[in-house]
């Protein structure tokens, strides 16, 4: 067996993939020796990241292209040869600012409304929304939802930065008035009555990625057939996560104090597409809320990575075009394909799509079943990046 | 003569904290403050003008912090992240030692140097306490679990003390399994039996 590959991940239900990759065997199986390395910021992810101290990462896949593009203390390229999940980030209000929503007729998950209500409300002063990091999907997403609203995302949101674990008391303690945070710490604070679910991200972007499998680029040039075999137990892992047969197993599993340390059932109601939507027990099933099925959402598309690159360039002080060229170089579909063609995997015709285009499951050759998609806008824009 | 530096270290952990400021005590220039309370850091730090910021890499409200520090930055205050690619080795012994530093833009490297070294060092050495210390409870732990068990089958069966633990020790070794932990999953079995 091969030298143990550092790889770190941030206790959050969607390090699943990795975290099951290590405890179901599929890591052994490949002969691969994974050390996984628990991490309690993600700046520390990127710090060792780009000093080598780790070689890979469950990582904020913005934060992953920020990287790439030079903003990081010691800067590193950093590849993504597979996307970890799809969407799982919850938008949630605090009890005063509920009630502040009611008040001026926004309905909750309606996205549109709720995007209005907010606008609404910001002539007082900006919502302060704490998010786990400024370089992530919660931050562009937000932001996306108002400026597709017509007005501008600074003048409506006060970010905050705030460790997932703190989220919860930064809400009570009144230091912010809403936060936007994966799985499970939105439905464990709904669950203890802080607030009230107001959007998951899918409701403004269905094809959104959340966090992604990042490599430096480095350690893959040197390492070819390991990232290979990476990609493969990754793949098989996520896809046996997406089974809701195994979601009460995995969620035991995760819970362990080595990796999550919470409560199962948040993490495995989670994993089985519920979203709690009050504290009275509301729940709504929504399968695109929270996706590992790889073969659907594995493929690190360049497109998805170039749209978010460049709404994120102009607050990151990049230019456009840096921000497409390097988000595309950063996909290695290469990878992904040259890993899984070998286990049949569906896999595009080509390497980008056009963004928002795809409003239900669109099949792909040699497959019955659809598999791609849907990965529309709430505002039903498109983005072709060629 | 050079002007006097301004370290903060941000450490809940206030053992360490002091291990970090008794060790630059041996150069002079330094001043040290130890913020052990992470609630309002951005108006502390404002007031307290820091020329180098060290925080424990492990820290949860790091992130925090880190967008407070660019926040300041923003405000032209003189905190900048640590961007040194002259000596990429010190800063990876440092993310390994777990500090990460903050350090004023345009600061003399020699300057920097000692202070890193110190924390390095006393962040080694404080792990180095602790493990003592979880071993050396683990141990007692692990003898008092003994000494019930030798009790016990001194009770239970009439032995001396020294028979009671030759047992132990003889069942350890047929088993392949420490005296603690047959010791131990004694007292656990006595304790379902009786």
């Amino acid at each position: 067996m091969s030298k143990a590959i550092n790889i770190g991940f941030v206790p959050l239900t969607d390090a699943a993939p990795l975290i099951l990759a290590v405890e179901m065997g599929f890591a052994e199986e490949e002969g691969l020796s994974i050390n996984l390395v628990r991490e309690h910021n993600w700046s520390s992810v990127r710090d060792k990241l780009s000093f080598g101290v780790l070689d890979g990462a469950h990582i904020l896949l913005p934060m992953a292209l920020a990287m790439s593009l030079g903003l990081a203390p010691a800067p590193n390229k950093i590849d993504i040869p597979i996307i970890l999940n799809m969407n799982g980030n919850s938008f949630v209000a605090g009890n005063k600012l509920t009630k502040k929503i009611k008040a001026v007729g926004g309905v909750f998950g309606k996205t549109k409304d709720i995007g209005e209500a907010l606008i609404t409300l910001t002539q007082e002063s900006p919502i302060r929304v704490a998010v786990p990091f400024l370089q992530s999907m919660h931050v562009t997403m937000l932001r996306h939802l108002i400026s597709q609203l017509g007005h501008t995302p600074e003048t409506v949101f006060d970010f905050h930065v705030c460790a997932p674990s703190s989220i919860e008391m930064a809400l009570n303690t009144g230091n912010v008035d809403a936060f936007m945070v994966g799985a499970p710490w939105a439905t464990n604070a709904i669950d203890n009555g802080s607030g009230h679910l107001m959007l998951t991200s899918n409701s403004i972007w269905q094809g959104a990625p959340e966090k992604a499998f990042g490599i430096r680029r480095q350690w893959l040039d040197e390492h070819r057939n390991e990232a290979e075999q990476m990609v493969r137990v990754l793949y098989r892992a996520a896809n046996w996560v997406s089974n809701p047969s195994n979601a009460s197993v995995a969620s035991e599993i995760l819970s362990n104090p080595k990796y999550l340390d919470l409560d199962t059932n948040h993490i495995e109601s989670n994993l089985r597409g519920d979203i709690l939507v009050k504290s009275n027990g509301m729940t709504i099933n929504e399968p695109l809320a929270l996706q590992f099925d790889a073969k659907r959402i594995g493929f690190p598309w360049k497109s998805t990575a170039a749209w978010i690159a460049e709404q994120n360039a102009p607050y990151w002080g990049v230019s456009i075009e840096d921000a497409r060229t390097i988000a595309r170089e950063a996909c290695r579909t290469d990878i992904y394909r040259s890993a899984l063609e070998s286990v049949k995997a569906p896999l595009p015709s080509a390497n980008e799509k056009v963004e928002g285009s795809l409003k239900a499951r669109t099949s792909v050759s040699g497959f019955h079943e659809p598999i791609f998609g849907p990965d529309a806008f709430f505002d039903g824009i498109t983005f072709d990046v060629a | 003569m050079t002007e006097t530096l301004h370290i903060v270290v941000i450490d809940p952990n206030k053992d360490r904290a002091f291990l970090i400021v008794d060790g630059l005590q041996e150069y002079s220039g330094y001043k040290v403050t130890v913020v052990g309370e992470t609630h309002g850091l951005a108006r502390k730090l404002l007031s307290l003008k820091p020329d180098i910021i060290l925080i424990d890499l492990e820290d949860p409200s790091r992130d925090s912090f880190e967008q407070i520090v660019s926040a300041l930055n923003a405000a032209k205050q003189p905190v900048a992240m640590f961007v040194d690619h002259s000596d990429q080795s010190m800063m990876r012994a440092a993310i390994e030692a777990g500090i990460s530093a903050y350090v004023v833009d345009g600061m003399r490297k020699d300057r920097i140097k000692p202070v890193l070294e110190t924390a390095i060092a006393r962040f080694h050495s404080f792990q180095r306490v602790k493990k003592e210390l979880e071993t050396t409870k683990a141990a007692l732990a692990e003898r008092k679990h003994v000494d019930r068990a030798k009790g016990m089958l001194m009770k239970a069966r009439n032995l001396t003390e020294e028979e009671a633990y030759s047992l132990l020790r003889k069942t350890a070794m047929d088993q392949g399994r420490r005296v603690s932990e047959v010791a131990e999953g004694l007292l656990t079995a006595a304790k379902l039996l009786l």
